[in-house]
């Protein structure tokens, strides 16, 4: 679906007569549209950074409608566009009906919003937090599309409040939506570019758990998540992968045998804390995520990949239209070593690790337009892709210090 | 260093952020607001958990299974000191919240007015819905609902 489309309609709501948010009957409409700018001093951050980018920007539109005290329905239209990943494509990034039968049980049905972490349901509502760029530690921005949503069912329910605050749990099962040039589709063939390239991907049946407690503490909300999920890809080796085969095996056949089959699944645990005081708030996060892919006919047919990441962060309301934060964040893409074990040229280790700093400021210029401004400054390439960087010259890229600013203007109804 | 540096400097920061003070007005508490509700509400009194259920979107329906119609005041001294003392968030973590919910399908966000006199009218007018005022109006077709702790 053209951007240009879902564009033309959020502009409806800027004519005279047509008021912020509208209702028409009892549909609710409500949407956003942010434009950001990108800049680097060394390599690509998801797009051509380093030269300095406007190619980042969101736009989304949601429906909703209450048919009855306990039943919601409503879905939502979103683009966005990040250097190569996302392309203004619109998609339906959620569409569902909520039904709660009771406080204790609910049950949500469609292609329904996947609670990983604390702020992984909003990402796309930069609205609901100070930061541009959530900790790239725990919020890996290449994963997020496939990350998002999936197509499934979803119970969930709380517990009435005590002593001992509330406990409520979330409950999914279903399939990711995921293709083979998507953000994920890229991470994976990252992790051993330029080795191979992924054809084709089959999601297959994925599930989540999650617990929360909003402790008797005021303010004060912990939470754990389990998320695992399989799929099938079909993938093409490389030609310099090819002719090495050839070149050990006289009975491989490049023209036949390029293509291959493998199978991931995947387990994570999340992890965090978020602390509310006041105007300040507090926020904690930790994953570890390990994946076992598994290449039949490979000389390693089963490997493990292991990744874990972290943050720390504070934010501050100093008035109605002035909001500040900080965050230092932590990833590890090869915690157990495997990777700089696997390769057959040794790479530098901070190729798979890096430390964020992030100091961001955002603004409230009306109730309904928002500008944020934010550095961030790293050490290490873990959160970035290779093939993002292939524009580059030697001088331009680096593994170790690089620095990114970004700024973004958003209007809500 | 430079690490050493930025990591004393945000702690700096978060240290700093939590002992400033704002909300003068919250000292005020429960006092300074009152809770009315449509007379179809089938309750005349409720805790203050209860109550923050309600007003943050976690209860979506009355005992006698009725759609919760929440209702706020614009911003404003009796708003503040009503979504600190009862939600335990300032009046922009309030509005946040229920624009997570809006965002993600799961609720309509909060009816809001900028009189009490239009939201006492809206009240009376409508099967389920509460509210809160500075002063407890004299209409019939209201009732004050009593916070038991």
């Amino acid at each position: 679906m053209n951007k240009k489309i879902l564009i033309i309609v959020l502009s409806l709501f800027f004519m005279p007569g047509i008021s912020m948010a509208d209702e028409f009957g009892d549909v609710d409409i409500h949407g956003f549209i942010a434009q950001g700018y990108l800049q680097t001093n060394k390599n690509n951050f998801y797009s051509n950074s380093q030269e300095g980018t406007f190619e980042f920007n969101e736009a989304g539109i949601n429906f909703t409608a209450r048919l009855s005290p306990k039943l919601r329905i409503g879905l939502q239209l979103f683009a966005r566009d990040i250097g190569p990943y996302g392309n203004d494509e619109v998609t339906l990034d959620w569409v569902y009906g909520d039904y709660r039968y009771q406080r204790w049980l609910g049950l949500r049905f469609g292609k329904i919003r996947i609670p990983l972490s604390l702020y992984s349901e909003t990402r796309d509502m930069d609205n609901l937090r100070t930061w541009v760029f959530l900790p790239q530690g725990v919020y890996h921005e290449i994963r997020r599309d496939t990350f998002s949503s999936r197509n499934g069912i979803e119970l969930y329910g709380s517990l009435p409040r005590n002593i001992f605050g509330t406990f409520s749990y979330r409950t999914q099962v279903g399939v990711l939506s995921m293709k083979p040039d998507d953000g994920n589709s890229t991470f994976v063939e990252a992790l051993v570019y330029p080795v191979w390239t992924v054809q084709s991907i089959e999601p297959k049946t994925s599930y989540l758990v999650r617990i929360d407690w909003d402790t008797p503490l005021d303010g004060l909300h912990l939470y754990t998540t389990y998320s695992e999920y399989e799929s099938h890809l079909v993938s093409r080796w490389s030609d310099d992968m090819l002719a090495q085969f050839a070149l050990f095996d006289p009975t491989f056949d490049p023209a036949t045998d390029s293509e291959f089959e493998n199978d991931i699944t995947d387990t994570a645990w999340y992890y965090g804390v978020e602390y509310t005081i006041r105007d300040l708030v507090l926020a904690a996060e930790f994953f570890k995520e390990k994946s076992l892919q598994n290449i039949p006919g490979y000389f390693i047919e089963d490997f493990w990949r292991h990744r874990e990441g972290f943050y720390f962060s504070g934010s501050y309301r100093f008035s109605e239209w002035f909001e500040a934060g900080v965050y230092y964040s932590e990833y590890d893409g090869d915690p157990e070593g495997e990777e700089f074990a696997r390769k057959p040229f040794p790479e530098p280790k901070n190729k798979y690790l890096s430390e964020e700093y992030c100091l961001s400021f955002r603004f409230d210029i009306t109730p309904n337009w928002i500008f944020k401004l934010e550095g961030h400054k790293y050490d290490g390439f873990g959160v970035l892709i290779d093939q993002d960087q292939l524009n580059l010259s030697d001088d331009k890229k680096t593994i170790d210090n690089w620095s990114l600013m970004t700024a973004k203007i958003s209007y809500y109804f | 260093m430079t690490k050493r540096v930025l990591m004393f400097s945000m702690s700096l920061a978060m240290i700093g952020m939590l002992f400033l003070s704002k909300d003068p007005l919250v000292a005020s508490g429960s006092d300074s607001f009152v809770i009315i509700a449509n007379q179809s509400v089938p309750v005349s009194s409720m805790s203050r958990n209860k109550l923050k259920d309600y007003f943050l979107g976690v209860e979506v329906v009355w005992e006698d299974s009725t759609g919760i119609i929440i209702t706020t005041l614009k911003p404003c001294d009796t708003h503040t000191i009503f979504t600190k003392t009862i939600t335990g968030k300032t009046a922009a973590q309030f509005k946040a919240t229920w624009r997570k919910l809006l965002f993600l399908g799961q609720a309509s966000v909060p009816k809001s007015f900028s009189t009490e006199k239009e939201l006492v009218e809206f009240i009376a007018n409508t099967e389920g819905a509460i509210g809160y005022v500075s002063i407890l109006p004299q209409d019939g077709r209201i009732k004050k609902i009593e916070i038991t702790d």
